[in-house]
């Protein structure tokens, strides 16, 4: 069956491995987040044809990251096959990072997002020891890289910290010129699908630039829904090989899962 | 399978086209047949960001004899002879086949409250017409309050809602059951399945917002919603359908 039949039957994904880069659990005091909790997450999964999601805490973002961090270990060690967690990072505290890395896989790798966090810069001052620990040991980085400024500055960590894996979520989209020049000077950059809302012909566009090899499967998961973007994945006029290394191979790879 | 009719669709040169976008009305076509995409409600470009009459007169001669667009004007309540009066209006629609009209307010610059849209909506109203506008067209919530408690004989299809909206959305679909949703843009988690089980089916219309919205995601939104093939039915077409033969023009 062609990949394309499984959205017009609303069947989920068989045969085919699914890895979302890009989730979040946890509530939102900004918004309604229906269905945050790792159980929901691992329905909609199911419901979709997801294998596994790398998660995040949203509220340990804004504000508490040590109670939010815990929170995203929580629903690993519960689903431990089916999520993975990014332990969320705070320029304006000191993280003990050996606490959640030595010895354990309760963490994948990190999840920066000082867009939040006072508008810092990616490259500010107060997270180059995270990624120092990221180059150490060989960590993924999952970076919020909305707007150009964040792109270029995360492309500059990426330049500066080789041995580290970068995942820019959203910037594909929302930053294209800038994402492609990461993607031409960095290998060790992927680009996410994440968005809410692009146009039909944006994703080949992006694959026609990049390369398939440079793209993975991201959805913001729960922040909001994951199936719109899987659509436009599906039904995309890519062929089906180049939509099994978007949806699950390149992420397998670059995050050794 | 399901078969869609898309109720938001643009056709016509608009100032800004993305690159890879679709652009012609064969590039439409193309993905409303890849979408299983069988007719779309369409309006024209130079009707909104141009000349509001040159632009309903471009989408009659770009859709004349083509069964695959259902016409769409746009229009703005009389504004002192600027634009038709509200009956000639309906007389000029039933002529050329147009069955809906879509409102740009914010664009156009006119206020949605009842001293403005006065006699306009009243005969859109008597007539069964379909109103079409976007949330972010409308300025605010309590403006769409104002707009969709002043007139509750008229079904009003709101689109373009975020995954944000949810805390002002709901009560206005609570209060005001004229309130039809377009779904192209609506990506809460689950957020097809809980209008449904919140408000019923009935209230939700499948749009895409061609060509710069996106048919792919709109269209996985409805097939993977966790709600029954019945409901899947009257979301793709059932609700439009109805809509639009209820029209007394």
């Amino acid at each position: 069956m062609d990949l394309k039949e499984y959205v017009f039957l609303g069947k989920e994904l068989k045969d085919t491995y699914v890895v979302d880069v890009h989730i979040h659990v946890g509530g939102s005091t900004r918004y309604q987040k229906p269905g945050n909790d790792a159980d929901s997450v691992v329905y909609t999964m199911d419901r979709v044809g997801v294998d596994v999601v790398c998660a995040s805490c949203s509220p340990g973002a804004y504000c508490d990251w040590k109670w939010g961090n815990e929170m995203c270990a929580d629903a690993h060690e519960k689903y431990p096959d089916r999520i993975k967690a990014y332990a969320v990072v705070n320029p304006h505290y000191t993280f003990d990072l050996d606490a959640y890395f030595a010895n354990s896989d309760r963490f994948l790798g990190l999840k920066v997002i000082p867009f939040v966090q006072g508008t810092l810069p990616i490259d500010c001052p107060g997270l180059q020891p995270y990624y120092e620990y990221a180059d150490k040991y060989g960590l993924p980085v999952l970076f919020h890289a909305w707007m150009a400024s964040e792109v270029k500055d995360a492309t500059a960590v990426a330049k500066r910290y080789p041995n580290a894996r970068f995942i820019f979520g959203h910037s594909g989209f929302t930053a294209f010129e800038e994402s492609v020049a990461a993607c031409k000077q960095c290998d060790n950059v992927l680009l996410d699908t994440t968005i809410s809302d692009t146009y039909d012909g944006a994703l080949e566009r992006l694959v026609n630039a990049v390369g398939v090899d440079r793209v993975a499967f991201g959805t913001d998961l729960t922040a909001f829904e994951c199936s719109h973007i899987l659509g436009r994945i599906l039904l995309s006029r890519l062929s089906d090989t180049d939509k099994e290394k978007i949806l699950g191979l390149n992420a397998k790879q670059f995050l050794k899962l | 399978m399901l078969n869609f009719i898309d109720a938001r669709c643009q056709l016509g040169r608009r100032g800004i086209v993305r690159e890879g976008e679709p652009v012609t009305k064969s590039d439409i076509l193309e993905l409303m047949d890849r979408c299983s995409i069988e007719k779309a409600i369409a309006y024209h470009a130079m009707a909104k960001e141009g000349d509001m009459k040159a632009g309903n007169d471009l989408l009659l001669q770009e859709t004349e004899g083509d069964e695959r667009f259902i016409r769409q004007w746009c229009a703005m309540p009389s504004t002192f002879g600027e634009f038709m009066g509200a009956e000639e209006l309906a007389e000029q629609m039933k002529k050329h086949h147009v069955s809906s009209i879509r409102l740009f307010p914010k664009t156009h610059g006119y206020s949605v409250k009842p001293y403005a849209m006065g006699k306009f909506m009243d005969v859109m109203a008597q007539c069964h017409v379909p109103v079409f506008l976007t949330y972010a067209e409308c300025g605010s919530e309590d403006n769409l309050y104002s707009l969709l408690s002043s007139y509750p004989e008229v079904n009003f299809i709101i689109s373009d809602a975020s995954y944000r909206e949810n805390r002002k959305l709901f009560p206005l679909m609570e209060q005001c059951k004229n309130l039809l949703l377009g779904t192209g843009n609506f990506v809460v988690h689950g957020g097809v399945k809980l209008i449904c089980d919140y408000f019923g089916a009935e209230r939700m219309i499948f749009d895409t917002g061609l060509p710069m919205g996106s048919a792919t995601a709109a269209v996985a939104l409805i097939c993977y919603a966790e709600i029954s093939e019945e409901e899947k039915q009257l979301i793709a077409h059932g609700n439009i359908e109805r809509l639009l033969a209820d029209v007394k023009l």
